[in-house]
């Protein structure tokens, strides 16, 4: 059991999303930061897909019932058990009764508290996922966390168990966390099928520019704000599946890029699809910060996911050495 | 056979979009669904998303290349599966006007005829569910009587009840979730167009037809 102590309104149990249903109008939610994730399940001894608690701009308190090896991912923040600071990106043992505390991130946004053996919120359609859009899944009817819930986790395998044991002997077992390069991030975008539809001088400042990421950003998608787009001639075009990553330009000129839980449908005029290698670099941009986008071939993008998935294996690939 | 000509265009790396040229026709539609109706086409395929005249193609790059896919994809668009599984009809009780059809008056008024005729001629209708989006289980449904159509409202409602029988321009649809809408509720049903906890959750598949019936008023 995690006994959720304080919490802000922002965080919501999820996992990697559910998959398959995006013809039926229902996008796969999940991560806002899957590397993330991944790298805290890989740490705590769970499989890529378990559940855990993502945060943001708020203090989350909470204490389990039961010993646990807990990893904190994602944006940078500080994190304490009982009031001792402890790593991010560390596997910490942690006794039943132990509060944890996760400060607000204090750079990036999204921050995934994994635990071992997975936050156990019932399934729906396949995840744990809260859709807080179309409230369903997580807690409750799809809603964020408050304080008092209290969420079932899930038991841990023998392997874990012995994992945690031997961390213990190392008093933890830390990554170092990815670093970007210091600057504005560059997030790679594939060009989509109406780029070439965009007036010249419109493409040239898509590239060319800085865009900041402006108010009203959420899970569903950040807007972009910097100069306007726009298409040769007006175009409304008949709707067409959506996929987080897609940044459609709406008759505003203003861009807006679709994130986890991506609308399923639209009928705006599409630029480009941020690769999959880059969605949680531009979910962890805070808003009013500013990106460049660069745009990259299939090959590229494909390379990009190939060394990200190098860098998660090499997780396990430490914590098997430990274990 | 006539040859419906079409592009295919990248969406990110694991996906690819079929484009059919031209204005929306149920031919092209047609096939579209054909080819959404079977998983099994093409190796590599994680999900296909019909759309109106597009079909969203998501693949594992791991299993099968872009090129690849692109000429099996092309290559079945010319030759595509026979007719889907039968489409199923569908006939949604409706109470229209009233305290759960708030915007029928208004929307009889635009249309410049009264509430009853308007109701009346909505469920004279015979509807294809065109595709499904936007909301969970959530049919845009055409066929709608032209003289019907009324455009969305210009400040969207923060929430409509599930259940509410809407017109959205050209469109008619029932809400299956409680969420915002700019749509016009004209009236209710209680059928239940969603369950999650179904691997198919939404009732309505696209190509279904679909009917309205009007209930005597509450």
């Amino acid at each position: 059991m995690i006994e959720i102590l304080r919490t802000g309104p922002f965080a919501t149990v999820q996992d990697l999303g559910r998959e398959g249903f995006i013809s039926e109008g229902i996008g796969p939610s999940g991560a806002m930061d899957r590397l993330a994730l991944r790298r805290g399940n890989r740490l705590t001894g769970n499989p890529d897909g378990a559940a855990a608690i993502e945060t943001t701009a708020a203090p989350l308190e909470l204490r389990l019932d039961r010993d646990a090896l807990v990893a904190v991912t994602g944006a940078e923040g500080a994190v304490s058990v009982n009031g001792a600071p402890i790593p991010t990106n560390w596997a910490e043992p942690v006794r039943a009764g132990d509060a944890l505390l996760v400060a607000p991130s204090a750079s990036g946004m999204w921050r995934y508290v994994a635990i071992s053996g997975g936050v156990d919120a019932p399934m729906t359609l396949g995840s744990r996922s809260t859709d807080l859009k179309n409230g369903f899944g997580g807690v409750g009817a799809g809603r964020p966390l408050r304080a008092g819930d209290r969420l079932p986790l899930g038991a841990e395998d023998e392997m874990t168990a012995d994992w945690r044991e031997e961390i213990r002997r190392f008093d933890g077992l830390g990554l170092s966390p990815p670093k970007d390069a210091p600057g504005e991030p560059v997030i790679r975008v594939m060009k989509a099928r109406e780029h070439n539809r965009f007036t010249e001088a419109s493409r040239e400042a898509f590239w060319r520019s800085g865009w900041r990421i402006g108010g009203e950003s959420n899970r569903q998608g950040y807007r972009l704000t910097g100069p306007q787009l726009e298409t040769e001639t007006p175009m409304s075009l008949l709707s067409y599946g959506l996929i987080a990553g897609t940044i459609q330009v709406p008759q505003s000129g203003q861009p807006i890029v679709q994130l986890a839980e991506a609308n399923t449908c639209g009928g705006y005029p599409k630029l480009g699809v941020v690769i999959e290698a880059d969605l949680g670099r531009l979910a962890q941009v805070r808003h009013g910060e500013t990106v460049r986008f660069r745009a990259v071939t299939r090959g590229e993008a494909i390379a990009a996911m190939a060394a990200e998935e190098a860098k998660i294996a090499g997780v396990r690939a430490i914590a098997e050495a430990v274990a | 056979m006539t040859r419906l000509s079409v592009d295919v265009s990248d969406m990110g790396e694991r996906g690819l979009l079929l484009t059919a040229d031209g204005p929306l026709s149920i031919a092209a539609q047609d096939r579209i669904w054909r080819l959404a109706s079977d998983h099994g086409l093409w190796p590599g395929v994680t999900q296909t998303v019909p759309g109106v005249n597009n079909i969203l193609v998501l693949f594992d790059p791991d299993e099968v290349s872009a090129a690849a896919l692109t000429e099996m994809i092309l290559e079945t668009w010319d030759d595509p599966p026979d007719a889907a599984t039968a489409t199923a009809e569908h006939v949604i009780p409706v109470h229209y006007g009233g305290d759960a059809g708030f915007d029928l008056e208004e929307v009889a008024d635009i249309a410049g005829m009264s509430p009853e005729e308007y109701a009346a001629r909505h469920a004279a209708g015979d509807y294809v569910v065109m595709t499904l989006g936007a909301y969970p289980g959530f049919g845009y449904l055409g066929g709608l009587d032209e003289a019907l159509a009324v455009p969305r409202r210009a400040t969207p409602r923060s929430e409509v009840a599930a259940g509410a029988v809407m017109i959205g321009g050209a469109q008619t649809a029932v809400m299956t979730t409680t969420s915002p809408t700019g749509w016009n509720v004209i009236g209710w049903t209680d059928a239940a167009l969603l369950d999650l906890s179904s691997d198919r959750p939404s009732k309505l598949r696209p190509g279904d037809r679909v009917r309205f019936e009007a209930e005597v008023a509450r």
